[in-house]
């Protein structure tokens, strides 16, 4: 064999050798991979990484492609296997394989096998992840508990009484807790559940305290006023007191027949009372044991069920509010013919990444064309007519829905008091956008305006822009080259900002 | 007299110091210059291709046994000594992502390099010193040939476009190796083992391992031909600089996958 | 012709070449004879640009080679061969790829041509049918021999020798004398040979010159050189034990084969 044949035999095996594990290492999303992606969020991916399993049932059914921050919680891009159906109320959850295993994301398929997710789609219901932690936590606040009550055992354990007790409760236990492993291997994640929402309501709770501490302040400023008076008012009071008493025992001797008989009514109310209290006792004793309406209510898991979906809807509705997004922003343009200032200022409702509301106003020098009034005018030499063009010179308002499809943005609505669409694309991550607006589509004799722009954010909140504005227009006046710069805010940036203002009282 | 004597002892230190410090310096200036004079003679015509193919069959095709071997038995050891350690915390399905990612990042290239510095350094600094003190060289260049473009290019060039490949092969083998190991001798589950192979390996982690190979190929044959042109003094000056070079060779490997890995991956 | 004017070359703090002045005629043969280690190696490599001068002219037809860059240096060498001392002939090629290596680089005949080239070049060297076997196979002669076709191969104008005796038997260097006579006559080279084998010099010598501390100490034909009244060079010329030289000679000796070595890095 030739010096040639060898070398190129030996370079050619070793793109051979290359090409194989390139297609082996880049098996997600590679050429020839099939299958879709799914998102899930999660409150905390800790200890998950890229390409970690997905599993079903135990089973590796894809792999966790991407783990991204949004908002404040974790959002996972799950590939799923081409021929995998996953029911649309599946469950997911972060496991660990062993005790320090590595993390994978379990499904554990839902019931209403009718519906599959599509493609793209989200698995809505999630566990959150044990966080070791919190279970050392409750482990150290059951071994307090346990702590407590070997002591008790151990007094009562002395007697012989309390030994034969003691053998009775543990067959009653043996039960029991037969009883209570079945009942708590069907509800282990409805137990979960119930924790979570327990751990919401409980924040709710602090949350709406905090919020009324104005009100307590003003209820305590109250009972202080109260006592105030009645420092002041007390030696008289005091007085009066005495008075009375003086009358009051004078009555008593006077009238020591009816005391008597009032006392002993009193005794009989209070012999009452106590029928009464022992009753309650009993209703109690049965409630606990699971008698009676309100035994079931508070016993019955159906009951327990209803909260949970109750308290779900309502957390599932703040989370809502929680997601609306609000963005203002100012912009000034400046248009080279005639050299003139153009102001800006919108409000943009976002309630999801796709969609958002726009509303602003907008100071036009040009103003807006109103109408074309033709003046005739008498004088002694004849009848003059001229031609009176009225601009007003208000603001404009501007009522926008958006619509985002990837890189791409429709808007459409109100654009300066007029009808109009426009068109946004988004390049580097968001960072930049060229568009296209068209408005003012019924102006006389001329073409719709047609704005085209580029915006470039330059840091978060500063952005620059530059473009042409009303490029259709023939008049060359009108046609004008403009560059600008504005400013804007999210909603959190706001919340800085105003947090960073003292607020007095 | 004591005082005296240590004086001298520390002042015949300092020489002998200083001495070798300038050697080294005027050694590393020397090689500088070599560098340039490659480098302006690998883009000047006419390209040495037959050459190149020639060195490309005696620094690739020539090496892959020995270069396979190592890899071979270092993706074996290394299955074992991290299945040793793995198994005292359970995490034994880690086995094959270390073997794959230790290999095809660091393992693969040093261990291909340090092969061909052996190898192929000690044979080209013998040979280019066996011309050198025999006056081929100057022969070479009584004969309207350049030394550095027709010895020391093709050499280079070769080096650095074959190392690649063989730690491509490299690579392959040392995960088998890893593989035989741990699914015959230690009883992994072939699939497990298989999967997290590949899981966490990216493509970049083999591509950063041929990059580190090319500068490793063409660092050696740099070095080697270098030390081979200054041989001097007969058999023992070539004997002499096949050593040098060897170990320049290897040293360079280590030290600049050093550098390598921390700057740039 | 080829004009040498106060060449200077040192190595570190040793002069091995202190002034030389030489002059080379055309189409004739000069012999420089000096002991070893002297710089007559020196000597040969900075007139083919081997080594760099560090001060003099080098004329060669007129050209300066000292003041030429390395393309100029290219070209002028393809003026000169060269039969080293070792023969240096490339070990890893057979004969006749040494015998073609500079028409192949210098692309002088077509590739069909070559083997005719080579075959001729080998003839004039009294050699045939060896083009298959490898310089390890030859003996010491045939590889000066081989050497010599090699660096008549390019039809040089000037061919140096060094050496050209040296190692060989006595009758070997007879032959290689008459071949170098030869080739004088035959192709009307200029050449310079060094040697110390005074039997050799006065055989091929057109011009003899000593070489002696760095300094041309006499030049003449062989016959004014075996007549001299210089004690130096009658020393030598007479091979004799005692005399001026034999002083010096050691250390001298010593350090420039040393730095004869250090210098021809690079193929410069």
């Amino acid at each position: 064999m030739s010096k040639e044949a060898k070398v190129g035999i030996f370079v050619l095996l070793g793109i051979v050798v290359l090409t194989y594990f390139t297609f082996k290492v880049s098996k997600l999303g590679g050429i020839g991979e099939k299958g879709y992606n799914l998102t899930v969020d999660f409150e905390t991916a800790a200890g998950l990484e890229p390409k970690a399993n997905v599993k079903m049932a135990g089973v590796p059914v894809g792999k966790v492609e991407a783990i991204r921050l949004v908002g404040n919680n974790a959002r996972l891009v799950l590939r799923i296997q081409e021929g995998v159906q996953i029911p649309i109320d599946s469950v997911a959850s972060i496991q660990t394989q062993g005790l320090l295993g590595e993390k994978y994301v379990e499904i554990l398929p839902g019931k209403d096998t009718s519906r599959m997710l599509p493609a793209g789609g989200r698995v809505a219901n999630t566990i959150p992840p044990a966080n070791l932690d919190e279970i050392i936590r409750k482990v150290s606040l059951i071994s307090e508990d346990l702590r407590k009550f070997t002591q008790t055992l151990a007094s009562t354990l002395g007697t012989e009484e309390g030994r034969k007790a003691v053998s009775d409760i543990l067959r009653n236990v043996q039960e029991t807790t037969e009883v209570l492993r079945t009942v708590v291997a069907g509800n282990e994640e409805r137990l979960n559940r119930i924790l979570a929402n327990v751990d919401t309501l409980s924040g709710d709770l602090r949350d709406i305290s905090s919020a009324n501490k104005e009100d307590l302040r003003a209820t305590i400023a109250n009972l202080r006023a109260f006592s105030e008076t009645l420092k002041t008012e007390g030696p008289g009071l005091a007085r009066k007191l005495e008075e009375m008493s003086e009358q009051v025992s004078g009555a008593i001797g006077e009238n020591r027949g009816n005391i008597r008989e009032s006392i002993e009514n009193l005794k009989n109310a209070s012999a009452k009372l106590d029928n009464t209290l022992e009753s309650a006792s009993r209703v109690l004793a049965r409630i606990d044991r699971g008698e009676g309406t309100l035994g079931k209510l508070v016993t019955d898991n159906t009951t327990v069920t209803s909260l949970n979906d109750t308290l779900d809807g309502i957390n599932r509705f703040v989370r809502k509010t929680d997601a609306l997004k609000t963005f203002l922003d100012y912009r000034l343009e400046y248009q080279t013919e005639p050299s003139e200032f153009k102001h800006y200022a919108n409000l943009r409702l976002q309630p999801s990444a796709d969609k958002y509301y726009l509303i602003g106003i907008v100071d036009d020098p040009r103003g807006k064309f109103d109408s074309t009034e033709t003046i005739t005018t008498t004088t002694p030499g004849g009848t003059v007519r001229t031609q009176q063009e009225s601009f007003s010179n208000d603001l404009k308002f501007t009522a926008m829905v958006a619509k985002r499809f990837s890189a791409l943005t429709i808007r459409g609505g109100v654009m300066e008091s007029t009808g109009g669409v426009g068109l946004d694309y988004h390049l580097m991550k968001d960072r930049m956008s060229i568009g296209v607006d068209a408005f003012d589509f019924a102006r006389k004799d001329q073409p719709p305006h047609l704005k085209v722009f580029g915006n470039y954010d330059i840091v978060k909140n500063f952005f620059i822009t530059g473009g042409v504005d009303d490029v259709l227009n023939d008049e060359a006046n009108l046609r004008t080259l403009f560059f600008g710069f504005g400013i804007k805010f999210a909603d959190e940036d706001l919340k800085t900002v105003l947090g960073a203002v003292p607020i007095r009282p | 007299m004591t005082d005296n004597r240590k004086r001298n002892g520390v002042t015949a230190f300092l020489e002998t110091f200083g001495t070798r410090v300038f050697r080294m310096v005027e050694d590393l200036g020397n090689l500088f210059v070599f560098l340039l004079q490659c480098l302006t003679w690998m883009f000047r015509p006419p390209s040495e291709i037959r050459n190149i193919v020639k060195q490309m069959e005696e620094v690739g095709v020539n090496s892959l046994p020995v270069v396979l071997v190592t890899a071979t038995f270092t993706g074996m050891v290394l299955a074992l000594q991290s299945w040793s350690g793995f198994q005292r915390f359970q995490a034994t399905s880690f086995v094959g992502t270390v073997v794959a990612l230790s290999i095809t990042r660091e393992l693969g290239p040093v261990f291909a390099g340090l092969m061909v510095s052996g190898r192929v350094g000690a044979s080209m600094a013998a040979e280019l010193g066996t011309m050198k003190v025999t006056e081929q060289i100057d022969a070479l260049v009584t004969l309207a040939t350049n030394p550095v473009k027709y010895l020391v290019v093709p050499r280079v060039v070769a080096s650095t476009l074959v190392l690649p490949v063989l730690v491509v092969f490299a690579d392959l083998v040392g995960v088998l190796g890893g593989y035989f190991v741990s699914v015959y001798l230690l009883g992994a589950n072939p699939y497990v083992y298989a999967d997290k192979t590949y899981q966490y390996l990216e493509f970049r982690d083999i591509y950063t391992g041929l990059v580190k190979a090319a500068v490793f190929g063409f660092l050696i044959a740099l070095i080697s031909c270098y030390n081979g042109f200054i041989a001097q003094g007969g058999a023992e000056g070539v004997g002499r600089a096949t050593t040098k070079a060897v170990v320049a060779s290897s040293m360079t490997v280590l030290v600049s996958d050093y550098f390598m890995t921390s700057y740039m991956f | 012709m080829i004009e040498i004017r106060g060449l200077h070359k040192r190595f570190g703090k040793n002069i091995v070449l202190d002034g030389i002045e030489l002059v080379v005629p055309r189409g004739k043969n000069t012999v420089v004879i000096g002991g070893s280690g002297t710089g007559k190696s020196v000597l040969i490599k900075c007139v083919v640009g081997l080594l760099r001068a560090d001060e003099g002219e080098i004329l060669i037809d007129g050209e300066d080679a000292t003041k030429m860059d390395e393309r100029e240096l290219v070209r002028i060498r393809r003026k000169f061969g060269m039969l080293f001392q070792g023969s240096a002939l490339f070990d890893s090629m057979d004969v006749g790829e040494n015998v073609a290596f500079s028409l192949r680089r210098l692309h002088l005949y077509p590739e069909r041509q070559i083997r005719d080239v080579v075959e001729e070049k080998l003839a004039m060297v009294g050699l045939r049918d060896i083009q298959h076997l490898m310089p390890a196979e030859l003996s010491g002669g045939m590889k000066k021999r081989v050497g010599l076709a090699r660096a008549i191969a390019a039809e040089p104008e000037i061919l140096l020798y060094d050496e050209p005796t040296t190692g060989l038997d006595p009758i070997m260097a007879d032959v290689i004398n008459d071949l170098i006579i030869s080739l004088r006559e035959l192709l009307g080279v200029t050449s310079i040979s060094i040697t110390h084998d005074m039997a050799s010099a006065y055989k091929i010598a057109d011009q003899i010159a000593m070489l002696y501390k760095g300094k041309i100490v006499e030049v003449g034909t062989p016959e004014e050189i075996r007549n001299t009244r210089n004690p130096v060079v009658s020393q030598f010329v007479e091979g004799r034990a005692e005399g001026p030289i034999t002083a010096e000679h050691e250390e001298f000796v010593r350090f420039v084969r040393r730095s004869g070595e250090t210098g021809t890095q690079g193929g410069r």
